[in-house]
């Protein structure tokens, strides 16, 4: 393959002598830079998403994350039904304390919410 | 995102599955409860975790002051009935003051009676259930104590 003609040196030195550029002023050129910066950034939503994915991507993570669900279900269920518990609990004594107290009973009492009776 | 939305459905089904669990082993000790009704004494026996014995004293206990209870329900009534009868008839303040004074008597009676029941009943069982027995049943009581005289087993 034949070499192309390579200009002398010093022919190239006296193109670069008579080039000139003269770029047209843009004053907006900052605003313009920063807008294109601005569109290339991700928003903080995908950013938060993709470290989130990038986080659970990883064994221990995804399980701790299954685990801490886990353990707010059972807490939730653990709040819920222990005050429903206590109520039932409440409910039952009141009721034995009307089968233990003849003062209830007759209804001179301060908690008339039981039947009568004996408790057996 | 496929990932996340992997670990976030197992994630949800895992709560809801602990969630199931512990509700479900709730409504067991619950239903114990329930399965009992207000005028039994197996919720004391499931509540308070008495053994056979414990449970049997504290049956005696009951089936004993069950007399005495009767006893005070009947003076009790036949007072307050005397107590209605002179209201209604207009009865002289002296004889309507007696017979107040008569009911208020037999209360403290029975006040006193029901007090030391629940004491003895939670002498009966091991210390510490027989605090929480006083704990949960005094404050159902006529006139229960709200100014720190509660009563200790």
């Amino acid at each position: 393959m034949a070499k192309p003609p390579a200009k002398q040196p010093d022919d190239l030195s006296r193109l670069l002598r008579t080039w000139e550029v003269d770029p047209a002023d843009d004053l907006q050129l900052a605003r313009k830079v920063w807008q294109r910066l601005a569109a290339e950034r991700p928003s903080p939503w995908r950013a938060w998403l993709d470290g989130l994915a990038r986080l659970l991507a990883q064994p221990i993570a995804a399980s701790a994350a299954v685990l801490l669900f886990a353990a707010v279900g059972a807490g939730v269920a653990e709040l819920t039904q222990a005050s429903a518990r206590e109520a039932r609990l409440e409910r039952l004594a009141a009721e034995y304390a009307h089968s233990i107290d003849p003062i209830l009973m007759h209804g001179r009492g301060t908690d008339a919410a039981a039947p009568h009776g004996h408790a057996r | 995102m496929k990932q996340i939305a992997i670990v976030l459905v197992a994630a949800l089904v895992s709560a809801v599955c602990a969630f199931w669990l512990v509700q479900r082993r709730h409504d067991a000790g619950i239903a114990a409860l329930a399965g009992t009704s207000g005028d039994d004494l197996q919720w004391i026996r499931t509540e308070f975790r008495l053994d056979d014995a414990q449970f049997a004293a504290v049956k005696k206990l009951h089936d004993d002051y069950a007399v005495v209870c009767a006893g005070h329900c009947a003076d009790i009534a036949a007072a307050t009935t005397r107590l209605q009868r002179l209201t209604s008839e207009n009865a002289a303040p002296t004889d309507l003051e007696a017979a107040r004074r008569e009911v208020a008597a037999l209360e403290e009676v029975c006040n006193t009676a029901t007090r030391a029941h629940l004491r003895r009943v939670a002498a009966a069982m091991p210390a510490e259930q027989g605090a929480r027995y006083i704990a949960l049943v005094e404050p159902h009581l006529a006139h229960s104590p709200h100014d720190g005289s509660r009563l200790t087993p």
